[in-house]
């Protein structure tokens, strides 16, 4: 039996050098949702993310996701569980391609070694070919075909984007981390993500959890939506619900 | 780095080329294309983790030091075969690839960069200081049938294949899974991690591909050259493989070998003019790496960019070869 929630966190408190970033967060998103992390700049929303990829080290708290206790992972093992996700300041490979850099999004499911790479060619051509399929499958579904070996350097800020959600999905992750896809997008490019987040939702069954300042974005699309302010969450509902909420706009807006 | 038909064929082409050559080159043109075939295969391996991991290696001469060392240690000393002289000449790079790359390549940049060149540099004073490494002196190695039968013709080929064989391999390894990895992990290190991409293992094999590649060369020069000395495996030949990388153009398959060709011919070239040899060669040096930040590979890019009036997109280009 699956649960229903599919990643835990639960009394997470992140320092930096005597400055909490988290406080005491408790988090949970359900398997299947969109689930959307709001607040204002400086708020923690990267660094629950990064506490999430491993990249930084609660102090306290432990982060269960999929029955793992993802605390005693290593950084490079969580992608292998099915947790992938985008970086607010792009991390693509700027000189290679943009099929080279989706195939990235493949590594933990590629399975040539070096030694197929060297000896056992064959194997390793096979693996190609089938990452390659799967590669051309995700630029189809995010309407990137026409620029697949056009290197990433010279393509537009958005586009760029739209690679790195590509390389974050080819791997069919069970959770989807987007930190901030929505900044920089014009309207109809926000459309456009919309209906992709919820076609991957419906009928892949990811489970997707999403940073934005577009709190407008998330009506609509998020089934919860949590609000952390100074590294606590201060709110947690739909969408509709936390943007009425008082504390959350004293906390955008500040309160008289 | 996407492979290409048209690189296979390019690589398949110049070795038939060279395959023929020894029927009309001379002797010292044929020992020529040795020593210049010689280095490419240092280059090559050493390429994967400065072209692609972006791994800053100072210290390759030690592990053509290893290779060389080993195969004229074993085989004058216990008079092993030439065969078994590489494969352990190989076994003891892997070694030492793990033994100095495990504390290693846990730094970056400048610090990987110091730490490699101190590791080719206290192998340099120890093959010095020891008598069963000759000292000063070195070590003529014994009468080999590689390089004695035929002329030398069984060292060409050996060479020429070992060549064809590293380029294949790196060809395969950059544009695959490993490949990607190391440039992910040269671009950045935190989205690599997080890309599932295990930093240690991947820096690893590369800086082992690049020792075992070093050690195969050095043992063919042992073989070629018939005499192992230190001073020709001292820190210099370090920055000198660090440049002919830099020089042909990192991350290319063809660099290595425009970057090795460089550093041969040019004080081949310039032997008439004693002591000008080194002031041209830094010359062109300075002037390659200003002009042409992609190398020798990447300058022929601009050039064709530039008269077709667009802009160069490296990658794109760089896999047509």
């Amino acid at each position: 039996m699956t649960q229903a929630v599919l990643l835990s966190a639960t009394d997470l408190t992140v320092s930096f050098g005597g400055v909490k970033a988290l406080s005491d967060v408790d988090l949970a998103i359900e398997r299947g949702s969109i689930h959307g992390l709001i607040g204002p700049n400086g708020a923690g929303k990267t660094t629950l993310l990064n506490a999430i990829s491993r990249l930084v080290r609660p102090s306290a708290g432990g982060i269960t996701f999929d029955g793992h206790d993802l605390l005693s992972h290593a950084p490079h093992e969580i992608a292998q569980l099915g947790i992938a996700r985008t970086f607010q300041n792009l991390g693509l490979i700027e000189q290679a391609t943009v099929v080279d850099n989706v195939l990235v999004g493949l590594h933990t499911r590629h399975p040539a070694s070096i030694i197929d790479e060297v000896a056992l060619v064959w194997r390793r051509n096979r693996a190609e070919r089938d990452a390659l399929h799967a590669a051309g499958g995700v630029l189809k579904a995010v309407a990137l075909e026409h620029v697949a070996d056009v290197s990433v350097k010279g393509l537009s800020y958005g586009t760029r984007k739209n690679v790195e959600l590509a390389r974050a999905c080819v791997g069919d992750p069970k959770l989807l981390m987007l930190d901030e896809p929505t900044a920089g997008l014009n309207a109809a490019e926000m459309d456009r993500l919309k209906t992709l987040l919820l076609s991957l939702r419906d009928t892949r069954g990811v489970t997707i959890l999403i940073i934005t300042h577009h709190v407008e974005f998330l009506v609509g699309i998020a089934d919860v939506t949590t609000v952390l302010d100074l590294g606590r969450v201060i709110a947690h509902g739909t969408p509709n619900q936390v943007h009425r909420n008082p504390r959350v706009v004293s906390a955008y807006f500040g309160s008289e | 780095m996407r492979a290409s038909p048209a690189s296979l064929a390019f690589i398949c082409g110049a070795a038939l080329l060279l395959a023929i050559a020894p029927a009309f080159a001379g002797s010292y043109v044929r020992y020529l294309i040795v020593i210049w075939l010689i280095y490419s295969i240092s280059a090559v391996g050493l390429n994967l983790p400065i072209g692609l991991g972006r791994l800053y290696s100072l210290g390759h001469g030690g592990f053509m030091l290893v290779g060389a060392y080993a195969t004229a240690v074993v085989t004058t000393q216990w008079n092993w075969p030439a065969p078994v002289a590489l494969v352990f000449a190989i076994m003891l790079a892997i070694a030492t690839g793990i033994l100095v790359g495990l504390p290693a390549l846990r730094l970056r940049q400048f610090s990987l960069a110091i730490v490699t060149f101190a590791f080719g540099y206290t192998l340099f004073h120890l093959v010095k200081s020891f008598n069963v490494f000759g000292g000063p002196q070195g070590i003529f190695m014994p009468q080999l049938w590689l390089s004695s039968a035929f002329s030398g013709l069984p060292v060409y080929y050996l060479t020429l294949a070992l060549a064809l064989a590293s380029v294949l391999a790196a060809r395969s390894i950059a544009s695959s899974k490993t490949g990607r990895a190391l440039r992910m992990i040269g671009e950045n290190e935190t989205a690599a991690a997080s890309l599932g991409i295990s930093l240690t293992y991947y820096k690893l094999v590369a800086f082992i591909f690049a020792s075992v590649l070093g050690a195969v060369s050095g043992f063919l020069h042992a073989v070629a050259t018939g005499y192992v000395a230190p001073e020709t495996y001292s820190a210099e030949l370090s920055i000198t493989m660090f440049a002919a990388v830099m020089i042909g153009g990192k991350g290319t398959l063809i660099g290595p070998f425009l970057g090795a060709g460089f550093i041969v011919a040019v004080p081949e070239f310039a032997q008439a003019s004693q002591g000008l040899a080194e002031i041209l060669y830094a010359l062109l040096f300075l002037g390659i790496v200003t002009l042409s930040p992609g190398g020798l590979a990447g300058a022929s890019d601009m050039l064709r960019a530039r008269m077709r009036g667009t802009h160069a997109i490296p990658d794109k280009k760089a896999a047509a070869r």
